[in-house]
């Protein structure tokens, strides 16, 4: 089996919002659809303030609570791990942006242009009527994975297959790869490292780790 | 200095020895380490001895004139003076025994935008506005340009040629493998009246009669990569013909790729375009200049930097010799050793002089650079905008949780800031990680005809910073504060 999952490492994440910048860029979101982002987290007072930069966005969950309230399985968990939205099923009911415990989806009702009313010529040509008044949100560029299966290349490891995001990571914190192959670069780093995944103890098995220190 | 103390000069990010800007031969720092008459590395300062200090300044900045450690490269202006060729043209020391300098006769601006990335802009617009002739290059209106008697439509890098030396550069690219050039090419062609800046310039270069010294310019290395003629190939344009974008870069594509490679490889253009870059294995010892030195048995410089504080001496002579005292607080820098100089009190004499008083401004105000904004050319940029927003600052003037309690703030109230010579407004960004006594604004805003940035009601620490003599250190350039008082407001930012 395959079961694709991303890796973070927060070490190495400087919050250039690099990879939030590159997913507009390659899906083509309007203004204010970021379907992932990095958030910028400050703790404790000062003088003594730490400033922490986390990378948030779909966690492709295994157990998704969007899929659960779909009203019209709009919304499925495919078999390698991918939580995939079928526009056409999708009526905007807005079920899956309540249930969603990442605040991962965004719904946009009627277009959005960077500047007024008017597309830019990229914008133009780049929009897309199926996505006004559905639900969006990260699919983990699931074209680029979809086309490894054409091609023979392996997601993680050649970038026309990979995630636009971990291919514009300035850092290498943002690493893809399936998590069933023991010798896949995201298994191998999650061998070496702690880490966890967000809201564990809602029991969504979030596909997307967070690397926090080397393994004790 | 601290590099010294912690053994660390020569890693990653050290700056020992020389950068490829001050230095020739521009394109290898390591070629420019020669030995000097004292067995330091030569470093080409501007003279200071009696007979060559030249007391008459060629630029309005003073460049070779007051600051001997920038040398005379195409670079040096920029990394020194660039706020006294301002300041000067407004207000000069009563001891001032130089010419007094001219308006420029025709001045030309090319992706900068002082009128907003500058000190007391308010000043500087109106000096701005007295330059008899201006040009600038622009793909869009921007409040320098605004004043322009002529504006050269130029293509976005998007829209455009250029290639570009990679790795081995300056500091960071100096730690690369590989080194090389990239060629930028249109992915787009230029919209409206748009033109490429290579063509633009060669056209300038005609309509003025200048295509012959232009040509050679290129002919030299102007292009960037390396000259078109050199040891082994030449691929030197006619210096009398006017030669195409395509012609100019595929040239310099030629030489590049021979330089690189020695003679082994020759690509031209057309390659580059369907290749996009061409590199050359760099070793790790060429990361260091300590090898270099140590063939050429130079003595370390630091920690006493003995000939910094002579040139200092020498050119305070130089200033007394022509009665002119007003720079010696700048010349207290020229040290073999770090001295403590009372900065902050440089602020509170400022305020004294300027008839205010210190406890009325209790707070300092920093800018900082922004990572997504990097030095303000995509500030019109919607998509940087969004993303910017989510990096904390960058929705106002941070301010520390507890001082904005003291102040009765909360998170997104709008402030005004005032300094003894303005005053600016945004909302405040509560945070934990600044100094009680410091606020801070990223980037630099206050816009007023930049398309869209001109809507984003951010402060500005430009607006309201002063520049002065008093406040300008020896490389005649200042720092990004300013004394200020804080306090709430009602109603719209505007």
């Amino acid at each position: 089996m395959t079961r694709y999952a991303m890796v973070v490492d927060l070490r190495r994440c400087v919050g250039c919002q690099t990879c939030t910048a590159a997913c507009k860029h390659a899906n083509a979101t309007p203004p204010g659809v970021q379907w992932r982002r990095v958030l910028d987290i400050e703790s404790g007072e000062f003088p003594d303030v730490r400033r922490s930069f986390l990378p948030i966005a779909c966690m492709h969950c295994d157990e998704p609570p969007c899929e659960e309230v779909c009203p019209t399985t709009a919304t499925k968990k495919r078999a390698d791990g991918l939580v995939s939205i079928d526009y056409e099923l999708c009526i905007g009911c807005a079920n899956c942006v309540m249930a969603c415990p990442y605040e991962a989806r965004s719904i946009v009702h009627e277009p959005k242009f960077a500047y007024g009313d008017t597309p830019i010529p990229s914008e133009a040509v780049r929009f897309d009527p199926e996505r006004i008044g559905v639900s969006t949100k990260c699919t983990f560029c699931i074209d680029r994975i979809d086309r490894a299966a054409q091609t023979g290349e392996v997601p993680g490891v050649d970038p026309e297959v990979t995630p636009a995001c971990v291919n514009s990571c300035i850092s290498g914190a943002l690493q893809f790869g399936d998590i069933d192959d023991p010798d896949s670069n995201v298994s191998r780093l999650l061998a070496e490292t702690q880490h966890f995944r967000m809201h564990e103890e809602l029991g969504t098995g979030p596909g997307v780790y967070y690397i926090w220190d080397k393994a004790s | 200095m601290l590099a010294v103390l912690v053994g660390a000069l020569e890693v990653p990010g050290g700056t020992l020895g020389t950068t490829v800007r001050l230095n020739r031969p521009h394109d290898n720092r390591h070629d420019s380490v020669r030995a000097g008459e004292d067995g330091f590395m030569v470093q080409h300062m501007n003279p200071t001895d009696k007979e060559k200090w030249i007391a008459q300044p060629t630029g309005r900045n003073l460049h070779r004139t007051l600051v001997p450690i920038v040398g005379n490269s195409a670079w040096s202006q920029a990394l020194g003076p660039t706020q006294l060729a301002w300041m000067f043209q407004r207000d000069r020391p009563a001891d001032w025994n130089m010419p007094e300098p001219t308006l420029p006769d025709v001045w030309f601006i090319y992706r900068t935008n002082p009128a907003i990335s500058f000190w007391d802009t308010r000043t500087l617009v109106d000096t701005i506005a007295k330059f008899p002739f201006t040009v600038a290059f622009a793909y869009t209106i921007d409040e320098t340009n605004w004043m322009a008697d002529v504006l050269l439509p130029e293509a976005t890098d998007l829209e455009s040629v250029q290639v570009i030396k990679v790795g081995g550069t300056k500091y960071v690219e100096q730690f690369w493998d590989h080194r090389g050039v990239v060629l930028r090419q249109p992915a787009v062609a230029p919209q409206g009246e748009a033109r490429d800046f290579t063509w633009i310039s060669t056209e300038l270069a005609k309509r003025t009669g200048l295509l012959k010294e232009y040509n050679n310019a290129l002919n030299r290395g102007a292009g960037g990569g390396a000259p078109l003629k050199d040891e082994g190939y030449d691929f030197s344009l006619d210096v009398d013909t006017e030669h195409s974008v395509d012609e100019i870069w595929d040239a310099i594509c030629r030489a590049s790729t021979a330089h690189l490679s020695a003679g082994q490889d020759v690509h031209g253009l057309d390659w580059f375009k369907e290749n996009g870059l061409y590199t050359q294995p760099m070793s790790r010892f060429e990361w260091y200049l300590y090898p270099t030195m140590e063939r050429h048995g130079l003595r370390f410089e630091l920690p006493y930097q003995e000939r910094l504080m002579r040139v200092g001496r020498e050119l305070r002579n130089r200033l007394h010799e022509h009665e002119m005292s007003w720079w010696d607080e700048q010349l207290s820098e020229y040290s073999a050793l770090p001295e403590w100089h009372d900065v902050p009190a440089r602020w509170e004499h400022e305020l004294v002089k300027a008839g205010a008083k210190p406890e009325d401004f209790p707070l300092w105000l920093l800018a900082t650079k922004s990572m997504q904004y990097h030095t303000g050319g995509n500030v019109g940029i919607q998509l940087m905008r969004e993303v910017s927003q989510n990096v904390r600052g960058h929705t106002g003037v941070i301010i520390n949780a507890s001082t904005a309690k003291k102040y009765g703030l909360f998170e997104g109230d709008r402030v005004e800031i005032r300094s003894h010579i303005g005053v600016t407004y945004g909302k405040a960004v509560l945070a934990q990680g600044v100094r009680p006594d410091t606020l801070v604004i990223v980037g630099q805003f206050d816009h007023w005809a930049t398309p869209y940035a001109k809507d984003f009601a951010m402060p500005s620490l430009n607006t309201i910073a002063p520049m002065s003599l008093d406040l300008t250190d020896a490389t005649g350039s200042g720092s990004d504060i300013v004394r200020v008082q804080l306090r709430k407001i009602e109603g719209e930012v505007q």
